[in-house]
């Protein structure tokens, strides 16, 4: 009974302590940035891989100027808040600017989400919409992204 | 008649001859439970040699499923980690956020 119960002790030691020590390792071993994590996630192929980076690059500047926009329409709205209030006609027009701004950018992000899952295999391109999609803000759930 | 029967009922003695077997079966019955009590632990010792194989099996098992979920909850975190990233790399509402910088 007594060596019963230290071998299960044992095997509950040899248990935790090789769940610690592989979550070490994999931790230590974690992609150095998101696209070799989305080569390795997604298996992509080098084309694949390639495309997606080629695609990411032509979607930079757009994604930087909407970031802009954004930033500078935020601080508009903080000004007008703080000048005219909430109620003012002004704040009203900047607001749904604003609104239509975010609008823009979701719609945007959205295109390009679905672009890069359409170079990656049907399997992939579905899980990678489900995962990345999750993540990005303010997207309609109510619309699921979906392959084009 | 009440009478008879209670002086006959006052009188009446059972005297039951002993049975001649009464000791056998009592002592056949004790031994056959002690068997049926030592039928595991014989069984057990019987396969004695095997303990040490059941307890290096349970060490390895238990090794085995400490690495197999060690690495599905890591996976999984660092999906996790990685895809809010990278959202965040190509989502301008996101990257705009209260710490949001622009690109650089």
């Amino acid at each position: 009974m007594k060596t019963a119960t230290l071998c299960l002790a044992i095997a509950l030691v040899a248990g935790l302590a090789s769940f610690g020590v592989t979550r070490w390792l994999a931790a230590s071993s974690a992609p150095a940035d998101e696209m070799a994590w989305l080569r390795k996630e997604f298996a992509l192929t080098a084309e694949q891989a390639g495309a997606i980076e080629r695609l990411h690059e032509a979607y930079r500047p757009v994604c930087t100027e909407h970031c802009a926009r954004i930033l500078e329409a935020r601080e508009r709205l903080a000004a007008l808040e703080r000048t005219d209030g909430r109620d003012s006609a002004a704040y009203a027009a900047a607001a749904a600017a604003m609104t239509q701004l975010t609008r823009t950018c979701t719609e945007s992000t959205r295109a390009h989400l679905e672009a890069v899952a359409a170079l990656m295999s049907p399997e992939q391109g579905r899980r990678y919409l489900e995962l990345v999609g999750s993540k990005v803000a303010q997207h309609g759930h109510a619309e699921p992204f979906g392959l084009r | 008649m009440s009478d008879s029967l209670s002086t006959l009922l006052r009188t009446w003695r059972h005297q039951p001859s002993d049975a001649p077997d009464f000791n056998a079966a009592v002592w056949a019955r004790i031994r056959a439970q002690e068997r049926a009590a030592s039928m595991p632990l014989a069984v057990v010792r019987s396969f004695r040699w095997t303990l040490p194989l059941a307890a290096g099996f349970t060490v390895i098992a238990s090794v085995a499923f400490g690495v197999g979920a060690g690495l599905a909850v890591s996976r999984s975190q660092t999906a996790d980690r990685m895809a809010a990233a990278y959202a965040r790399s190509i989502d301008p509402i996101l990257m705009s956020g209260s710490d949001a910088r622009l690109h650089p």
